[in-house]
């Protein structure tokens, strides 16, 4: 409850409503501040009680509340719309480094060597980074269209290995995309064809 | 020359395996590695896996009719074993990598330092055709 000298309540008073919202940039506080002025001389002008006075504070800040809604919400907009950027951006990481990654290694004889390279343990990365299934996605389309050494970096992302120890390369492949669809992250062929 | 696949190596190609890739660390399935041959990749245990089977050390680099031929190559870098090609007397043949594979009239052609290159030729074994 404000106490201080009565030629100091509105600023009290204003201030008090205004620590709901001390998140307002500066230049607006002090726009907030004026129109607080003025609803106070005004409420004191007529006479008005401190009762008054207070609801008139609240109702300063549900206006000042309604006044940056449409900013609030250009904010949303703003968030939405870009959106499909992020999106966008785990593919185009992932495609970047999945093409260096086979340029550098497609002629190398050792797997060993092969998983090591930096863009591998970089795809890896981006698993965790970008949101679950992301990366799996385009890994598991990257497998069923051109199968490289997948593997494991789906087994680091997922921590899960669908693959029989006994499965050939063939079997290994359809594990994966078996284990895709079954996440949800692959649409199933039933889908695909309608 | 074959379409780029997975599914085999330089190693299982030279060795006539063409459904899986030779590793030493792999562990059946998709992946295989002698029994009886230490499971670390170098060029001698890749020796040893030739001569297991009948090859010999030779000198000559050239392709022999009437021989089979393994060259293996060697990093300039690392000095450790980085591929191998084989010859049926006729043609010198090595898959690349994860890529396609290919034939050849000389070892040089795949030598070198440059990204796609596999070094020097280190040794040449070689066996008669029966």
């Amino acid at each position: 409850m404000p106490t201080a000298a009565v030629e100091c309540r509105k600023d009290v008073l204003c201030e008090d409503d205004l620590v709901g919202w001390t998140k307002l940039p500066a230049q607006n506080l002090a726009r907030a501040n004026q129109a607080c002025d003025e609803m106070w001389n005004r409420n004191r002008l007529s006479g008005a009680t401190i009762k008054t006075e207070k609801k008139c504070a609240v109702r300063w800040a549900a206006n000042v509340r309604a006044q940056y809604e449409p900013a609030k919400r250009a904010i949303r907009f703003f968030r939405w719309r870009h959106r499909p950027k992020i999106a966008n951006e785990a593919a185009r990481l992932f495609h970047e480094e999945a093409s260096r990654w086979k340029d550098d290694t497609m002629h190398w004889s050792s797997l060993a060597r092969i998983i090591a390279h930096p863009s591998h343990l970089r795809i890896i990365g981006l698993g965790r980074e970008f949101k679950q299934g992301e990366i799996e996605r385009l890994i598991l389309r990257e497998l069923e269209n051109e199968p490289y050494h997948w593997f494991d970096a789906l087994v680091a992302i997922t921590g899960e290995n669908p693959v029989n120890p006994h499965d050939d390369l063939d079997g290994a492949i359809n594990a994966w995309l078996e284990w895709g669809r079954r996440k949800g992250i692959l649409e199933d062929d039933n889908s695909r064809r309608a | 020359m074959s379409r780029a696949t997975i599914r085999y190596n330089c190693l299982g190609f030279a060795a006539g395996d063409e459904r899986h890739w030779w590793e030493a660390e792999g562990n059946g399935g998709r992946f295989y590695w002698p029994q009886h041959i230490k499971r670390v990749t170098n060029i001698e245990t890749v020796s040893t896996i030739f001569t297991s089977e009948g090859f010999a050390l030779t000198n000559n680099h050239d392709i022999e009719s009437g021989y089979e031929k393994v060259a293996i190559y060697a990093s300039l870098e690392t000095f450790e074993f980085s591929h191998i090609a084989k010859s049926d007397g006729k043609v010198w043949k090595s898959k690349l990598g994860s890529g396609q594979d290919i034939y050849h009239y000389s070892l040089a052609v795949l030598e070198g330092d440059q990204a796609d290159e596999y070094g020097i030729v280190e040794r040449v074994l070689r066996k008669p055709i029966n």
